[in-house]
Formats: structure tokens, C-alpha cells, sequence
């Protein structure tokens, strides 16, 4: 182990070394951040806080640029186009993985070079305060005595939460009809209102609505409690094995030098460690989970394995 | 809930005596006016790009900026309108109808006035019920289900027809075209992608600020440029800065009207100012005794969209507030603003910090005050624009025009969609095809068919589900209603027309 | 007026028609009966009925309006097409170019299509729009316009 660091150790020196004459002062002018989703947007801010903390520590200014569209397609091609010369990097978020079996978009999280993993957040099934159980099991008997009438509301077709809902259906094996909203937001408004039996969105989506008290979280998709909730029972813990989460990383084109992301990702991983950042992501309820280049690539790897059997199971995945 | 007027006393103390915040008002609103009326910048894309300056400012500060931003951006969109026939953003799409015929004919001037005096006071409404009829309003938008979006949707496009300009046929047909636009992309529901021929950048469907643009400003443009040295320039009429005495009263009644609809819809999640608009448009029109002269350049219908889309900011505060679910799309963004605050808006924010509540209500008050100042000073420079040479102007219209439709996106994409549109725009304007419709069936398109069929898979494919519910059922009928007598009113419309050509030589319709 | 009405009615059949065909080709949807083609067949019956009654009406002398006719020997015309290749031009260059170049050609390209012919008007008009469009866009609201060849510059 040792001496495969100090080898990767060395290579990397060798590397740049010999990069040395063209990136001896990287970065000399502004670095471009794209953003695949729209400004104002939790993705969107979660990657201004943290570019604004990054520049420090890059000494240069980063502009986040939002190249929308397509459901996310948009913005993660133009980062695989851009560039690589470390000026233009990327945000990517699980769409990447959730849009090629689709065959949506003629690219795969194997056409970009993963730099890191900000943050991971699980799904969870939020229903009306009111409803007659309180566990995922109720929820199942439930389900199973009245087939017809479960809804559950997700935030597009294909999105993360459709594929979450149908993750869960295809293992306690009920029936329920997939109501795609644009976006979380619309969903979870529509169940405080009563027109739906659930939601199967993140926990920073209801936290508001949970805490003034017209929801309630049945489980968490995840192998720990919610931090906020930890009360909240996880799915496993309620035997029913699901696991599921969302996630957000940064990523580049492929082709970079790794002096040169080894640079960002050192300038990016010390801005994720700053307080103000980490305040923000808790405020935002969102679940900090750094992961470095080599673990993102096989994180992402096993999560597009994952969510391409589950779009397979739940026909949304292109024959 | 007991209105506490010692708090909302104590909170214009916080906002008005502060001159940081005083300062972060007015720099919110002169931004929010500039941003509203260059093409392609909206209100929404304003506050999103500034959340991230609030970052680690006080909430007062911070809110009131973007209360700023939101209330100038609305009326600023109603400048471009009347100056250069483009919305500068989507909820001035209806004020083009009236204000720009008004530019037009050299009262530039007297449209600004009033369009900053409906503004000022729909916005004035749209807040006094936001501060203190919240949460009796709040409800409205939980009962809302996708059957009754459905419904409004389809109340909302019964509108075309009062928007059809000569011809009622010609009318539905763009309506139509703009729905047939609308589900170009990926399937609301089962995410099938339709008519995109593999173009990612079709995805989502044509975006909707560059389709504007092309259609107004592009398609102005190129008659312009044909019809140079033909018409004259435009003599700016003795130079009339402040609503006249008689303006108002003839478009009191309308304000009036229009600020309640704007603030309703507003509470809508997901009706915004647009809607809101273009409904108030039709029904100034359908209550009018001379319903024959909108479309020519009335001031009173100028009144009717601008004191709806500013009413609507307050309206759409009250869900967001109220129950933390945004009313239009300036206040999802809000949504993200309020969190990284670490406040949550929704019925937490009332129990634990109804100081932040009046603050905003303080804030959002004060903000429409500032614009009718900041707006008052401009409205001379604006009414310049008009006078300026047209060999100066065209160049920089366009140059604003394609970059603003760039901007959105940073998409060269969406420059050749808005000359396409351009294009699209000026060969249907010069057949009397009207433009307004296809907007509004953008607009009301995806919302129609999303809801129609997220109540389809809620049913499990029973159209009963449509007659169950009586606001839903309310809205259809009111929607039947309001096309009938528009129908009946074009009819009218048309009668009168014809008795004026017949009447003599000066028969104008002016 | 009658000509125009007839060519559009018929692009509103042709265009009802095509959609009508694409939408037979998108998947059924057995489960809520309506499936993706659903909204845009009924909107092109729709469009495909009124572009009809547009021609009926059309042939029954009842076309409302005048409207002039689109002749490509028009001077106005003509320019219109000018300004139309130039803007497109200037959409193609966008990226490659840059911002700041296409832009200062675009201004005085279309000046000087409209007849300006003073050099030093039309250049700090040129420069005054493409610096101040950028100053709004780029400095104010942190939206990059792309550089192009100038890129190293910056």
C-alpha cells in the first residue's frame, strides 16, 4: 500500500515536472464553474457558497456559469466538451447516471474525470401527518389491502425520487402510481394538500413541512439516521432493504493534468472544510459526504449499475 | 392569528432607520428596474443571480434587496414593453397589447406614467394583503390539486380569444401553433421525448425567454428596418411624466380589479404574473364600455397588466410565507434565499420568527415605495428612448436582444431559436396573425397538459376525475362563460368597427 | 389577402398533419389511457379545423384586412434579409470569435446598413454597445460572455 502511494506519489511529481513550463502558475485567470441546473436552485447555490470559499484557496476568481436545459444534459455535456485545461470544471449530479439508460444523452459518468463527492442524500417516505400508520411496514399493509389508490409524487419522470419510489415498490412488492411533478417543491405541496399519499423526495425537501407538523417521515433510505431526524427510523431498520440517495460532485473533462486537479481538488476540498460552508450545507439540511477522486469513481460506477437495473425494473430505461 | 401592529410598527423602525438596509432597497430596486427592462434579464433571473451577494449579509438587508429587485424588475419589464415592443419580462408580455400602440403614437411618456402609477399601486395591494390577510389567503393554494390546475389552465387560455386582435380564427390558430410549440421535449409524465430529432438542446421544449424575444423584439425589428424612411420618426408628445388626474380616474376601477386578480393568482403556486396579466387584460377589455378601441392604445388597459403582474409579487409572498411553498418562480428562488438565511419559511417561520414575517412585510412595502421614487426620476430619461435614432437604436436593440437570450442559458442554441422566431413573428404579424396568444399558450400549455394527465394517472384514466371537485368545476364554467362572451363581444367589436369605417371619412378607430 | 389566407391555412393543415404522424409513432400508455401523443394529436385536429375554416372562409370572400405582399425587390425587403443573413452570421461567429469582436461588427454592420456613413460615429457607437452590454452582462451579473480569439487577452 505504502509503496503504491509513494509510486502514484512519484509519478505525479514526474508529472509535473514536465508540465511545469505551461502550468508553473495554475491557475493565472479566472477557473469556470458550470452548473447544470438552473440559478437560485439548491445545486446551484450549494456550488456558489462553496466557489466562493474555493477562491481563496485557488487565488483566483471562480464563475459559476449555469448552462441549463435538458433536464441537466445540457450542462454535463458542455463540461465533457470543455477544455481540459483545468479552467472549466463541473458540477455533476446524479442525473449523469440516470439519463444514459434512458439513452437519452450519448455520454456516461466514464466520458468525465470525477474529481470529488460533496454530498449524499438519502431519499425518505414522507406522508400526510394524519395518515393511519406510522412505519413503512404500516404503510406497506396498508398499500397491500388497497391497491388502487397509493400515489406517490416524485419530481420528474426519471428523476431520482421516481426511481427511489420505485425501488421501494419493487421490494415489498405494492402497487403504486407514479405521479411525476416539475420538480420536488409541487410535490410536496400537492401531499400537504392532501391529493397524494406520499412522497418519496430527500428530507431537506419536507424538513419545513415535517417540523410545522402537516407531514410525517415514515423511513429513511439510508444506512444511517438522519442527522436532523434522528428518530426517523432507517428502511433497513424496518426490514425493508432499500438504500437510496441522490448525490452532487464536482467533475472535469477528461484529459486534465493531474498537477493541475490535484490543484482544484485540494483548493475545492479545503473550501468544503470551511465553517461557513459547512454551516450553509446544515442550514440547507443537506448531508456532507466528501469522497475523493479514486473512491467517486467507483461510487459512481456501482450507483449506475444500481439505478440502470432499477430504470430497467421500472421500464422508464430505454429497450 | 392576531395582527400584531406594534411589531409591524417596530419593523418599519428596523427597515426605514437602518440606511443599510434603506440603501440595500434602493439599490434592489434601481438593479430590479434595469435588470426587468433589458430583453431576456426577468425578475427571477435578477434575484437568482444576486442571492449569492446576500451570503453572510443580514436577513434584513439581504431580503430587502431582493423585495427590491422583485418589485422593480416587474415594473421594469413594462418599459420595454411600451418603448420597443418586447416584454422585458414574460408578466409584461400583456402590457406590449396596449403600451406599446401608446409609444407609438408619441405618449410614451403618459404609458410609462401610468404603467409606474398601476405598478406602484397594484404592488401597494398585492402587499397591504399580504400583511395582513395572509393567512386567511394562504389556504387557497392547498386546495389546489392538478385537477384544478388543469382548470385554471384552460380558464386561462379561454383568454385568447379577447386577445385575438381582428380575427378570432387566426387568433385560436396561433393559440394552437403555441400549444403544439409547448410539447416540443420530454414528456411531462412519462418523459417520452417528442419532436426533438435528437436535439438535446429541445429537451425542455423551446425556452421560453428566447421564443419572446424572437417574437417581439426580433420580428420589431425586421419591420423596422423594412418600413426605415418610410414612417417618420416619432415625435415625443409635449412631454408628459406623471399620470394625469383624468388617466387615473378612468383607470381606477381597473386597478383596482386588476391588483385583486393579480394578488389571487399570485397565491396560486405556479400562476404568476404573466397569467395574471393577461386574465386582467381580458376582463378590462370585457367590462369596458368601448371594447372596440383596446388594442390601439389605451391607457386603462396599460393600467390593467401592470397594477396585475406588480400585485401578483405580493400574492405570490403568501404561500411562500405563509406555508413555505412559492407562489411564482421569483419566490422559489426566494425559497433558496430564506434557507441559506437558515430560516424556513412556512408555518415554523410564523411561530419561531414573525420578527423576520414584519420585516418582510415592512420590507416589501418600503420596496414598492422606492420604485415609484427611483421609477419617478427615470421615467423622463426612458420616454428619451423612443426619440433616439433609429440607425442607433436597431443595432443596440438587437445586440441586447441576442445576448439576452443568450444569457439565460449561455447557449448559442438559443440566439439561432430567437432569429427562427424572428422570423416566425414577423411573417405571422404582417398575415394579422396575433403573437400574444402564442405566448400565453407557452405559458399555459405545459400546465394544461401536465395537470390533465397527473390527474389521469391519479384516476387511473377516468375523466370523471375532472368534475369532481367544485373549484375545478367552477373555473371550467367561469372559463366556458368568459369565452362565450368574448365571442359575443368580438361580434360587437366588429359591428362597431364597421359602423365607424361607414360613418364617414375620418373614420378611425382612434 | 385571399392568397395569404389560403397559404396560411394550408402550412396550419400541413403542420397538424406532420404532428398527427409523428404522434402515431410515440409509445401508447395502457395504465392512464393517455399517452405522450395525446395532447398533441387533439391540438392538431385543432389547428388542422381551424386552418380549414380559415380557407372556407378565405374562398367565401370573407378574408378580413389587407396586407401587403412580400416582393424580394423591395428595398425594405431587402434589407430585412441583410440585417437577417448578418445576424445570423454573427450567431455562427458567436463562439468562435468571441463576444467583442461580433458584436463591434454586428453594430456597424447594421449602421451602416441603415445608412450611416460617419467612420467615427459608427465606431463609438460599436464600442460604447459592445462595452456596455458586456459591463451589464459579464460585471453586473456574473454571466461570462465567451471571449473567442481575444480570450488570451483577459
Amino acid at each position: 500500500m505504502k509503496r503504491r502511494t509513494m509510486l502514484v506519489g512519484i509519478v505525479t511529481m514526474v508529472a509535473s515536472v514536465f508540465s511545469a513550463p505551461a502550468m508553473a502558475a495554475f491557475p493565472e485567470k479566472p477557473v469556470t464553474v458550470i452548473c447544470p441546473w438552473a440559478p437560485g436552485g439548491g445545486t446551484d447555490v450549494l456550488l456558489r457558497a462553496l466557489s466562493k470559499e474555493a477562491e481563496k484557496f485557488l487565488g483566483q476568481s471562480i464563475n459559476v456559469v449555469n448552462q441549463t436545459g435538458g433536464a441537466g444534459a445540457i450542462g454535463h455535456n458542455a463540461i465533457r466538451a470543455a477544455k481540459p485545461d483545468g479552467y472549466t470544471v463541473g458540477m455533476i449530479t446524479f442525473e449523469l447516471n440516470s439519463l444514459p439508460p434512458q439513452g437519452l444523452v450519448p455520454f456516461t459518468w466514464k466520458d468525465f474525470d470525477p474529481m470529488m463527492r460533496i454530498n449524499s442524500d438519502p431519499a425518505a417516505l414522507t406522508v400526510k401527518k394524519d395518515a393511519p400508520y406510522n412505519t413503512v411496514r404500516g404503510f406497506v399493509d396498508y398499500a397491500k389491502a388497497h391497491p388502487q389508490e397509493i400515489t406517490i409524487g416524485n419530481s420528474a419522470p426519471g428523476s431520482v425520487w421516481h426511481i427511489a419510489a420505485g425501488l421501494v415498490a419493487e421490494k415489498t412488492g405494492i402497487q403504486i402510481k407514479h405521479v411525476p411533478f416539475d420538480g420536488a417543491a409541487p410535490a410536496v405541496t400537492s401531499l400537504v394538500g392532501g391529493h397524494l399519499t406520499g412522497v418519496a423526495v430527500s428530507v431537506a425537501e419536507v424538513r419545513g413541512q415535517v417540523q410545522a407538523g402537516n407531514l410525517k417521515i415514515l423511513g429513511v433510505m439510508s444506512a444511517d439516521r438522519d442527522k436532523i431526524f434522528p428518530e426517523v427510523p432507517t428502511f433497513k431498520e424496518q426490514g425493508v432493504d432499500v438504500q437510496f440517495y441522490t448525490w452532487r460532485g464536482l467533475g472535469l473533462p477528461k484529459g486534465v493534468p493531474p498537477a493541475v486537479k490535484a490543484k482544484l481538488t485540494d483548493a475545492f476540498k479545503k473550501a468544503m472544510d470551511t465553517p461557513s460552508f459547512k454551516e450553509l450545507a446544515a442550514k440547507a439540511s443537506l448531508n456532507l459526504a466528501y469522497q475523493d477522486s479514486a473512491e467517486f469513481s467507483k461510487f459512481l460506477d456501482q450507483n449506475y449499475k444500481d439505478v440502470e437495473a432499477v430504470m430497467k425494473g421500472l421500464g422508464l430505461a430505454k429497450k | 392569528m392576531d395582527f400584531d401592529f406594534g411589531l409591524l410598527y417596530h419593523s418599519f423602525g428596523n427597515v426605514m432607520l437602518d440606511w443599510h438596509v434603506m440603501l440595500m432597497i434602493f439599490i434592489g430596486v434601481t438593479g430590479g428596474i434595469t435588470i426587468g427592462a433589458l430583453p431576456g434579464l426577468t425578475a427571477t433571473m435578477g434575484v437568482a443571480l444576486l442571492v449569492p451577494f446576500t451570503f453572510g449579509r443580514p436577513p434584513v438587508e439581504s431580503l430587502g434587496m431582493l423585495l427590491g429587485i422583485y418589485c422593480g424588475g416587474m415594473y421594469g419589464g413594462s418599459i420595454s414593453a411600451i418603448l420597443i415592443r418586447t416584454p422585458g419580462t414574460p408578466a409584461a408580455a400583456a402590457t406590449v397589447l396596449e403600451g406599446y400602440p401608446m409609444g407609438q403614437r408619441g405618449e410614451a411618456g403618459r404609458a410609462l406614467a401610468m404603467a409606474l402609477f398601476a405598478s406602484f399601486t397594484g404592488g401597494m395591494i398585492g402587499a397591504l394583503i399580504m400583511t395582513f390577510l395572509s393567512p386567511y389567503v394562504a389556504g387557497v393554494a392547498l386546495e389546489f390539486s392538478y385537477v384544478e390546475y388543469f382548470a385554471l389552465a384552460l380558464f386561462g387560455l379561454s383568454v385568447i380569444i379577447s386577445i385575438s386582435g381582428t380575427s378570432i380564427i387566426k387568433g385560436v390558430m396561433a393559440g394552437l401553433f403555441g400549444l403544439l410549440l409547448s410539447t416540443i421535449g420530454m414528456d411531462p409524465i412519462s418523459g417520452f421525448p417528442r419532436f426533438i430529432y435528437g436535439q438535446m438542446d429541445l429537451m425542455e421544449g423551446p425556452a421560453f425567454i428566447p421564443t419572446l424575444i424572437g417574437l417581439f423584439a426580433v420580428a420589431e425589428l425586421f419591420s423596422n428596418i423594412e418600413k426605415m424612411g418610410v414612417t417618420e420618426k416619432i415625435q415625443a408628445k409635449i412631454g408628459q411624466y406623471l399620470p394625469s388626474w383624468a388617466d387615473i380616474k378612468t383607470s381606477m376601477p381597473n386597478i383596482l380589479k386588476s391588483s385583486l386578480i393579480g394578488t389571487t393568482v399570485g397565491a396560486i403556486p405556479g400562476a404568476g404574473g404573466d397569467i395574471a396579466a393577461f386574465v386582467s387584460y381580458a376582463e378590462a377589455k370585457r367590462s369596458s364600455n368601448h371594447p372596440e378601441k383596446f388594442g390601439t392604445g389605451l391607457v386603462e388597459g396599460v393600467a390593467a397588466t401592470e397594477s396585475a403582474n406588480n400585485a401578483c409579487s405580493g400574492g405570490a409572498m403568501i404561500p411562500l410565507l405563509s406555508l413555505g411553498v412559492p407562489g411564482d418562480s421569483v419566490t422559489a428562488v426566494l425559497l433558496g434565499a430564506f434557507i441559506v438565511q437558515g430560516l424556513q419559511p412556512g408555518p415554523l417561520l410564523y411561530k419561531e420568527h414573525m420578527d423576520v414575517v414584519y420585516n418582510v412585510f415592512a420590507a416589501m412595502i418600503v420596496a414598492n415605495v422606492a420604485m415609484l421614487i427611483v421609477g419617478a426620476v427615470g421615467v423622463r430619461f426612458f420616454a428619451r428612448v423612443i426619440g433616439m435614432q433609429k440607425e442607433i437604436l436597431i443595432p443596440v436593440i438587437f445586440i441586447l436582444s441576442l445576448c439576452g437570450s443568450y444569457a439565460m442559458r449561455q447557449n448559442v442554441f438559443d440566439i439561432y431559436l430567437t432569429i427562427g422566431f424572428g422570423v416566425v413573428g414577423y411573417i405571422m404579424q404582417r398575415y394579422h396573425y396575433p403573437l400574444s396568444p402564442i405566448l400565453l399558450a407557452l405559458i399555459l400549455g405545459p400546465m394544461a397538459e401536465a395537470n390533465l394527465r397527473r390527474s389521469m394517472v391519479v384516476s387511473g384514466g377516468d375523466w370523471h376525475i375532472l368534475f369532481s371537485r367544485p373549484i375545478a368545476v367552477g373555473l371550467m364554467i367561469l372559463g366556458v362563460a368568459f369565452m362565450v362572451a368574448s365571442v359575443f363581444n368580438h361580434k360587437r367589436i366588429e359591428k362597431r368597427l364597421a359602423e365607424a369605417r361607414l360613418s364617414g371619412s375620418e373614420g378611425t378607430t382612434e | 389577402m385571399k392568397i395569404a389566407d389560403f397559404i396560411g391555412g394550408g402550412s396550419g393543415i400541413v403542420l397538424g398533419t406532420y404532428v398527427l404522424y409523428e404522434g402515431s409513432k410515440m409509445p401508447a400508455d395502457h395504465i392512464m389511457k393517455i399517452g405522450p401523443s395525446y395532447f398533441p394529436d387533439a391540438l392538431a385536429i385543432g389547428l388542422i379545423f381551424f386552418s380549414a375554416i380559415l380557407i372556407i372562409y378565405a374562398f367565401l370572400g370573407r378574408a378580413k384586412g389587407e396586407s401587403e405582399s412580400i416582393s424580394f425587390k423591395d428595398k425594405g425587403i431587402q434589407r430585412s434579409l441583410i440585417s437577417l443573413a448578418a445576424i445570423f452570421a454573427y450567431a455562427l461567429l458567436f463562439n468562435s470569435l468571441g463576444y467583442p469582436l461580433t458584436t463591434i461588427m454586428l453594430v456597424g454592420g447594421i449602421m451602416v446598413l441603415l445608412g450611416k456613413r460617419d467612420p467615427k460615429q459608427i465606431a463609438i457607437v460599436a464600442l460604447a454597445t459592445t462595452f456596455g452590454v458586456w459591463a451589464i452582462f459579464a460585471k453586473l451579473l456574473m454571466l461570462s460572455m465567451p471571449m473567442g480569439i481575444l480570450d488570451g487577452l483577459m
